[in-house]
């Protein structure tokens, strides 16, 4: 089995990949992925703390698993609603790059 | 919790419900606004001829009722109330809002920059300030202090001369500093001392809260707190190094503004001052006296000389109402009875004296067309009645014997004599500036010959003229009978000077 | 393994939301554009689900009405709790929404209008679950069904350049807000082996760990509750959103943040300040002071309506979380009844920059010039909802702030520094109150003020006019200008203010009891 700390550490860098990539990245896109990347982080660490629970409460131990499909379900519907979003906003200003969406600023 | 309505909640209802009915009532507003005034003076009268004299207890006419609880660690909570009450310093104060109201609505009676509104906001700060001088609870006070900032800010803004929004903006943001000083400091004063409710007179006494006061705050913290709502009323006094806001503001407002200001909203600091700030922080009070004397003196100083170099006539009432302030402010330092009563008397008479010389120096303006002393000259040939109550006007401020003022700051003088002897030279000098420039200001004006007068020039007509024979009558009457009114004072004063020494038999049957 | 089988009876006011989405979908799907009936329907059913609550709340003349087993209040352990505390927000919730879907059936009929009510009751649904979360998980995951009905709201025209963009930004930041929510979540679930808020009130073996967790559960909500340095993205939305759903974000969503935030705090990280000791308050108590310093500095010099009211509404947060930084039921209380003040003034007020807009008014606060006089009952109504959020006496934001401060004049120790930062704050923030109302109500007119408010000739006695046209008259005219619905609702939210200003009694006794509860007994 793979040591809890190397999960640990395999999440900290995807979370950090992904706080990177929404401080770097102008496409809308990437910045979408960036996000994504950080909550896959957090399913992963739920996943891992569920399989090293020490609980002897079964539906304890278990409920991390659980949280981590219902996560995944979250993250889908985000990305559709994102993606929604970009869609109309790129059919207006014709570029998914957030930088040229800078209208407000007064 | 009790359903017995106090007159003065009667008094507020009134005041409130018919400025209320003033907004809206269009064309109507200036008989709404006269009935209204008319009400709240008989009211005022009610309870003038219904006040018992040497009660044991201090507040008459109490209403408690419930208003919120505050939750606080552990304990039953702080109660807020709906406390109402009065006694003899407040009543004067009661009766003079009320006249000055009137007053304004009469001279204002032609009133055409949307009258609803001014009425209104007359009546509005007629109502705040009835409010602030009956309140017996501290958040009540408070409200009722922020509320008369409200419509004077759009009587200055919308109703004043050229420069009114900058006079406006500065008057509101000075006495919005100093209540949001005060306000800390009222509750640090609630809270240290362990209070169960927030009331200052009524469920509780002063005596009580002093000697609660005395026990658990530290003697350093009274004289930052009293440091505090020094200032807070200080501003509103005003006292010399923040009077600048006053100036402005008068030469500013409309005419029934400046008498309101001058008459009511000054008299609100020096009422915070006597009803709390010095009653029950017995302690700060003591320790701080000679910076409060110092700057009462360098009030009464420094609005002379500046009064004497004033030219126009707004201005120069404005800088003789801070020297007046300043008489006020000594006699509330000097905590005694006689010099309490003598400060309570001194805002009765300076109440009704510059709100005359306010309306007549608009009435000047308005029929001459400016307020420079210098450019006009000669009036009384011209316009007889308006010089006539000039020359009384002036002589009241001045204190001749036989009008208001005299009796009032013959007291101060003694009480100030009493206490600090020859230090009475300072303001009796003073005294002598002011009554220099006051004549000066009428040899210029009302004799010598004539000059500066526009054709269409024409004496008062009968509204100004009502307005401030009104006035000039209460001086007159209460110069002749000042017991009428100073017969109120002296038994409250002595509550307010000296139950929180615990050694006067008077104090022991407060309630 | 035995099964309780729930009881829906404790769920009907979110039941009854739903039954209005599926009708308003099934509307639209008939081809419904029509505002007043979407508009009427969607307010119907949030008005009953509001009463439904406050029958729960045992409010009168709904008490003995309530739909909870009896003892159901602070007992049941599982995902979800019933606390009065988060009946008092499930209400205030629904007052946000209410206000929003009936003022906006003034707006004119369009293709997205269906579209519209039904992301507000989404919203509103997931709002009334986080207010009744007892895990951290479906407390995350109520916000994140507000947050993508929200997100939605924001650009839901699909053609307004500006909305779009605003919604983009708000997803961006509210899509990374909750992933790192999430990941402090997992963090927690690691320390604890559970995320059961009540869990969490006890020290872990893993203290670094949990202490992260909650790190970065707190800053994803600092993101929603608009705390600064979180704040950034607030203004840009509000400014683009339309004025309805700025309303909705700045009186809903940013309060369910802020209760969060509180939840959060009492059921767990109190056990720290108790363990670390003032450290975590004093950090705390200074965000907060700079949140609302920030806040007023920045909202004065504000050119735009929306933007000088985003920033007010950022001040306004440094307020509210003064209630935990204080750590006192009164504060709690205190940071709660400023919460009902702030979501009847903020969201006032936005509806009345929207019925500005529908009167052809601009989007600067000069284009307010004058407006006293000529459409004297909004105006009249706005003027009361910044007298009240300057916090002038007789007004709720009077009552809320008086009690904030007074809890910070009454808890031990260095509160008191707090009340004086509030206050010198709530001075400046009369600075820009106070101009709108002088625009309002003292245009800079170009013919010379009157000397003295006389003319040189006199009149005599009786020749006064009155103004030339009929008030009624002026009001009416109004009404049909602004729409009845979005009349009706800024004057009542004004006469709301000024009633519950007068008398809060109810109201703060309500607050005292849930807070003092909330705070003592937690979950």
């Amino acid at each position: 089995m793979i040591p809890l700390d190397e999960l640990l550490v395999f999440s900290g860098l995807l979370f950090s990949i992904g706080i990177f990539g929404v401080l770097t990245r102008r496409n809308f896109i990437m910045l979408l992925i960036s996000v994504e990347i950080i909550m896959n982080s957090a399913i992963l660490n739920f996943v891992t703390f569920s399989a090293y629970s020490p609980s002897s409460s079964v539906a304890q131990a278990v409920s991390g698993q659980g949280i981590a499909v219902v996560l995944i379900g979250l993250a889908a519907t985000e990305v559709a609603l994102g993606l929604a979003i970009v869609l109309a906003l790129n059919r207006i200003i014709g570029s998914v790059d957030v930088a040229k969406a800078m209208e407000l600023r007064l | 919790m009790s359903l017995d309505l106090s007159p003065l909640t009667y008094l507020l209802a009134l005041a409130f419900g018919g400025t209320l009915l003033t907004f809206f009532a269009g064309s109507r507003a200036r008989w709404i606004a006269l009935a209204t005034a008319v009400g709240t003076l008989g009211i005022s009268i009610w309870l003038l001829a219904n006040f018992q004299l040497g009660l044991a207890t201090d507040y008459q006419f109490v209403q408690v009722t419930h208003w919120l609880t505050l939750s606080t660690g552990g304990s039953a909570g702080l109660a807020v109330n709906y406390t109402v009450g009065i006694d003899g310093i407040s009543l004067p104060f009661l009766l003079l809002s009320a006249i000055l109201t009137l007053v304004t609505v009469i001279y204002h009676w032609d009133e055409r920059k949307n009258p609803a509104g001014f009425f209104g906001l007359v009546g509005l700060t007629n109502a705040g300030l009835l409010g602030v001088f009956v309140a017996l609870d501290v958040l009540l006070f408070f409200a009722f202090w922020e509320i008369v900032l409200i419509p004077m800010f759009f009587l200055i803004g919308h109703w004043g001369g050229t420069r009114r929004h900058y006079a406006s903006l500065k008057f509101f943001v000075y006495t919005h500093v100093a209540s949001v000083v005060t306000l800390v400091s009222l509750f640090a004063m609630v809270f240290l001392g362990n209070w169960g409710s927030m009331d200052f007179g009524g469920s509780i006494s002063t005596a009580d809260v002093a000697a609660l006061n005395v026990q658990s705050i530290p003697q350093i913290t009274q004289v930052l707190m009293f440091g505090a709502l020094f200032f807070g009323f200080g501003v509103k006094l005003p006292m010399v190094p923040f009077h600048t806001w006053l100036p402005d503001a008068h030469v500013e407002a409309p005419t029934g503004g400046s008498v309101l200001l001058a008459g009511m909203l000054l008299k609100m600091g020096a009422y915070g001052l006597i009803r709390i700030a010095f009653p029950l922080l017995p302690y700060g009070h003591v320790a701080a006296e000679p910076v409060v004397l110092g700057i009462a003196f360098l009030s009464i100083v420094w609005g002379a000389f500046l009064s004497l170099a004033q030219r126009d006539l707004k201005r120069m009432v404005a800088f003789s109402s801070i020297n007046h302030m300043g008489i006020v402010l000594l006699a509330i330092a000097l905590w005694t009875q006689l010099s309490v009563t003598a400060a309570v008397l001194l805002m009765f008479a300076h109440g009704l004296v510059s709100g005359l010389l306010f309306l007549l120096s608009g009435s000047v303006h308005h029929t001459f067309g400016t307020r420079d002393i210098p450019s006009i000259g000669g009036i009384t040939s011209r316009t007889p009645i308006l010089s006539t109550m000039l020359i009384i006007g002036s002589l009241a401020s001045l204190g001749l014997p036989s009008l208001v003022s005299f009796p009032a700051e013959f007291s101060a003088f003694l009480a100030t004599w009493e206490a600090l002897g020859w230090w009475i030279l300072l303001p009796l000098f003073a005294l002598v500036i002011t009554a220099g420039f006051y004549l000066w200001m009428l040899q210029r004006l009302s004799f010598g010959p004539a000059h500066g007068i526009p054709e269409k020039a024409r004496d008062l007509p009968f509204n100004e003229m009502l307005a401030m024979g009104l006035l000039v009558s209460l001086i007159v009457l209460y110069g002749i009978l000042p017991y009428l009114i100073v017969q109120l004072i002296p038994h409250s004063a002595i509550f307010a000077t000296q139950c929180f020494h615990g050694g006067s038999t008077v104090c022991a049957t407060q309630p | 393994m035995s099964y309780t089988i729930p009881t829906i009876s404790p769920y009907t006011p979110e039941i009854s939301l739903l039954v209005a989405v599926v009708l308003i979908f099934l509307l639209d799907v008939a081809g419904v554009k029509s505002r007043i009936l979407l508009g009427g329907a969607t307010s119907l059913f949030l008005l009953l689900a509001f009463l439904e609550v406050l029958a729960d709340l045992g409010t009168w003349p709904l008490q003995g009405l309530s739909t909870l087993p009896s003892g159901y209040l602070g007992t049941l352990q599982g995902p979800v709790i019933f606390t009065s505390f988060g009946l008092i927000f499930q209400g205030i919730f629904l007052a946000v929404a209410l206000i929003v879907g009936f003022a906006s059936i003034s707006d004119p009929d369009e293709e997205g209008a269906p579209t519209f009510y039904a992301l507000l009751t989404l919203a509103a649904i997931g709002m009334l679950f986080v207010a009744v979360s007892a895990d951290l998980i479906l407390l995350l995951l109520s916000i994140e069904i507000t947050g993508i009905a929200t997100y939605a709201l924001v650009g839901y025209t699909r053609r307004d350049r500006r909305a779009l963009e605003a919604a983009m930004k708000f997803y961006i930041i509210g899509a990374l807000s909750t992933a790192i929510s999430f990941f402090g979540a997992s963090l927690l679930y690691g320390a604890y082996g559970t995320t059961q808020l009540s869990a969490f009130s006890t020290l872990p073996a893993n203290h670094e760990l949990a202490l992260m967790g909650f790190g970065m559960v707190a800053a994803g909500l600092a993101f929603k509750a608009t705390l600064v340095p979180f704040h950034m993205w607030a203004v840009d939305v509000y400014d683009g959103a339309g004025p309805n759903v700025a309303g909705f974000l700045s009186g809903g969503s940013k309060k369910m943040g802020l209760f969060a935030l509180f939840v959060v705090f009492v059921a767990a990280v109190r056990v720290f300040g108790a363990a670390e000791g003032y450290v975590l308050f004093l950090a705390l108590g200074s965000l907060a002071v700079i949140t609302m310093t920030l806040g007023n500095v920045l909202a004065l010099e504000q050119k735009t309506m929306k933007r000088m009211l985003a920033y007010s509404s950022i001040a306004q947060a440094g307020y509210m979380l003064l209630g935990v930084a204080i750590d006192t039921p009164a504060a709690l209380a205190g940071a709660t009844l400023q919460i009902t003040a702030d979501v009847l003034m903020k969201t006032g007020a936005f509806v009345v920059v929207g019925a500005a807009a529908s009167l052809g008014i601009g989007p600067l606060i000069t284009d307010y010039k004058g407006l006293g006089h000529s459409r004297p009952g909004i105006s009249a109504s706005f003027a009361i909802m910044l007298l009240s959020l300057a916090g002038m006496p007789l007004t709720l934001g009077f009552v809320g702030k008086f009690y904030l401060f007074f809890a910070a004049v009454e808890a031990p120790g260095y509160f008191i520094l707090l009340a004086i930062a509030g206050l010198l704050n709530s001075a400046i923030s009369v600075f820009y109150y106070a101009r709108i109302l002088r625009l309002m109500y003292m245009p800079d007119d170009s013919k010379a003020p009157a000397s003295d408010g006389h003319s040189l000739t006199h009149s005599t006695l009786g020749s006064a006019t009155g103004p030339a046209t009929p008030r009624w008259a002026s009001l009416r005219s109004e009404i049909t200008a602004v729409g009845t619905a979005r009349w009706i609702t800024i004057v009542s939210v004004a006469v709301l203010l000024v009633l519950f200003g007068i008398y809060p009694t109810t109201l703060v006794g309500a607050m005292n009891s849930a807070a003092q509860q909330f705070w003592t007994i937690g979950f």
